[in-house]
């Protein structure tokens, strides 16, 4: 293979501090993402996806903090750069697009004002310059009549129009990583998937690296390369995606295949994952997912499965595949 | 129905109930599991405690929620359990008709599976009407014997279900069913894509409110002329001109 490592995080973890107790929201989460391909993240509410997420921005507020790890974008440690540095890769070489874009986009602006905002920011354009570019940009985002668009404000415009204008902000600076959080969950299925598609061609035209966060695993499917499927914290299971949807290894990942309903196949039923997520502040001591799992063994209960490596490419965190050994709290080495 | 009185109307509910898509709102705060179940069984006559109770744990264990929660309040449960409350509550009623809005929209999918399962269950088991609205064509297709698409407030396709998601007649419901993303990676199909945005609703296109979006060759009819239902095969219907011809 000839990709090469654009981010490699190495051991995140991330937690929040709580009334309640400390929640391991990130705990120990391992993973690369190579340039130019899309890395899924998969998971339910709560797994920890997002948190995942913003802490490679380094946006996570508090009560949350990143505890330790290590997060490499293109060989650079990320927390160990100055803010000031920070503030030029976030949005400048990384760049993020959120779910809900009326709350993300600030409704005080216009639309040009944002673009604009974002170019000037990191030195790419200003002035008349700027407003040139962002008609360019909202062309290219498959917006008609870009040049009216630009006075207009985030109410004026459709949901599917607003996401849009996140992705040509997000794309403006021209970043090397675009990590997409749910970005098509608030939008109807048909908006959807002009919008995959938009976020597939920039990809391909600018060689983006994504990592695409999502609970949706027909969108991991169609729009992904591989995928990490994630549990209470944990990464349980990571490969690439057709092998990890046709022989899923860990338990959580073929239980979740298992609850989707399939269209137009009314033979194959579904079989829900009983049970429900465990309280993060009270995780329980083994597996995480040993109360809802199917395949439970003794030992499930008493110590945390590391991260084995069945086969080439593919890595799970469940006792089926590897020793017990001495692990009380999973150190991950991938 | 729409003719009747609100008086005569009320003795009609107990008979047609509703299950909401946010089990957050549709539950009262102040009240415990216990009592929210309780309060349809009151207003139909139940008085005794002992006749309550009993009737209580039934309604819960129909929905597999765990008896020993039942005095806890609302806020104290997840989404999934919730939605199993608000789905007990509304067979308290012993209803002949449940219309159920949007009823796992808002559940990941583990939960929204286990509450499929529920409501399938209770359907065969109760024989319950259900008309189940959601925008989820997938969940549908898991659920329902028959489809009804809607687009702008007119309904353009209905027929069994298996005929409308293998051989959709309107160019609407096959754009949907295209854009559904599959799990199964050659099952995608080359997606009709459908450009732009529905109208507003304040200004419904002339003639075919599809027209604007349509991907067909359209002949000067679906400009001009409000296509009408019309059953194209036996009990599988849709709205447009072009139906039969394809």
């Amino acid at each position: 293979m000839m990709e090469r490592t654009l981010l490699e995080v190495k051991n995140l973890q991330t937690h929040f501090s709580t009334y309640r107790g400390t929640l391991r929201a990130v705990d120990g989460v391992s993973l690369t993402v190579r340039r130019g391909e899309t890395l899924a993240l998969v998971g339910e509410s709560g797994c920890g996806k997002s948190v995942t997420g913003l802490s490679i921005m380094r946006l996570v507020r508090r009560p949350g903090r990143i505890i330790q790890g290590e997060i490499s974008f293109d060989k650079e440690d990320l927390l160990k750069k100055p803010r000031a540095e920070m503030r030029q890769i976030r949005g400048g070489r990384i760049a993020m697009v959120f779910q809900d874009p009326l709350s993300t986009l600030n409704p005080a602006f216009t639309v040009q004002n944002q673009i604009s905002e974002s170019l000037k920011i990191h030195g790419v354009a200003s002035g008349r310059e700027a407003k040139e570019r962002s008609i360019q940009l909202l062309e290219a985002m498959g917006i008609p009549a870009a040049r009216e668009r630009l006075r207009n404000y985030p109410h004026e415009l459709s949901g599917g129009m607003r996401q849009r204008v996140m992705i040509a902000i997000a794309a403006s600076c021209e970043p090397e990583l675009l990590i997409a959080d749910e970005p098509t969950t608030a939008l109807d299925v048909t908006l959807q998937a002009q919008i995959m598609d938009l976020l597939a061609q920039i990809k391909k035209e600018r060689g983006l690296a994504i990592i695409l966060i999502t609970h949706d695993l027909g969108i991991v499917s169609q729009f992904s390369d591989r995928a990490a499927v994630m549990y209470a914290g944990h990464i349980v299971e990571q490969g690439a995606v057709e092998s990890l949807l046709e022989e899923p290894l860990h338990p959580y990942t073929r239980g979740l295949l298992q609850c989707v309903p399939r269209l137009g196949r009314p033979d194959l039923p579904i079989t829900p994952i009983e049970g429900s997520v465990p309280d993060m502040a009270a995780l329980p001591t083994g597996c995480r997912f040993a109360p809802r799992c199917p395949h439970v063994m003794e030992h499930c209960w008493q110590s945390m499965p590391l991260t084995y490596e069945p086969a080439p490419g593919r890595s799970v965190r469940c006792f089926l595949y590897g020793e017990a050994g001495d692990s009380v709290r999973g150190v991950d080495t991938t | 129905m729409l003719e009747i009185a609100s008086g005569e109307l009320r003795q009609l509910r107990p008979r047609m109930q509703m299950i909401f898509q946010d089990p957050f709102s549709s539950l009262n705060p102040h009240k415990t599991v216990e009592q929210i179940i309780a309060l349809p069984l009151r207003i139909r006559g139940t008085r005794s405690r002992e006749a309550l109770d009993k009737r209580i744990k039934e309604l819960l264990q129909l929905v597999g929620f765990d008896l020993s929660q039942a005095h806890r309040f609302p806020h104290q449960f997840s989404g999934g359990q919730r939605q199993r409350i608000g789905i007990a509550r509304t067979l308290a009623c012993e209803p002949e008709l449940v219309i159920a809005d949007e009823p796992v929209a808002s559940l990941d999918v583990s939960i929204q599976a286990q509450i499929l399962e529920i409501l399938r269950g209770l359907q065969q088991r109760f024989r319950l009407t259900t008309v189940f609205i959601s925008h989820d064509i997938s969940v549908v297709s898991h659920v329902s014997q028959r489809i009804a698409i809607m687009y702008l407030g007119k309904i353009v396709e209905i027929g069994p279900a298996q005929s409308v998601i293998r051989q959709p007649l309107h160019p609407y419901t096959r754009a949907l069913l295209d854009a559904v993303p599959r799990i199964e990676r050659g099952a995608q199909k080359e997606a009709a894509l459908l450009s732009g945005d529905p109208p507003s609703p304040m200004s419904i296109p002339p003639g075919c409110r599809f027209h604007t979006r349509c991907y067909l060759d359209q002949i000067p009819q679906c400009r001009s002329t409000e296509p009408q239902l019309r059953a194209v095969r036996p009990s599988h219907s849709a709205a447009c001109h072009l139906a039969a011809s394809q």
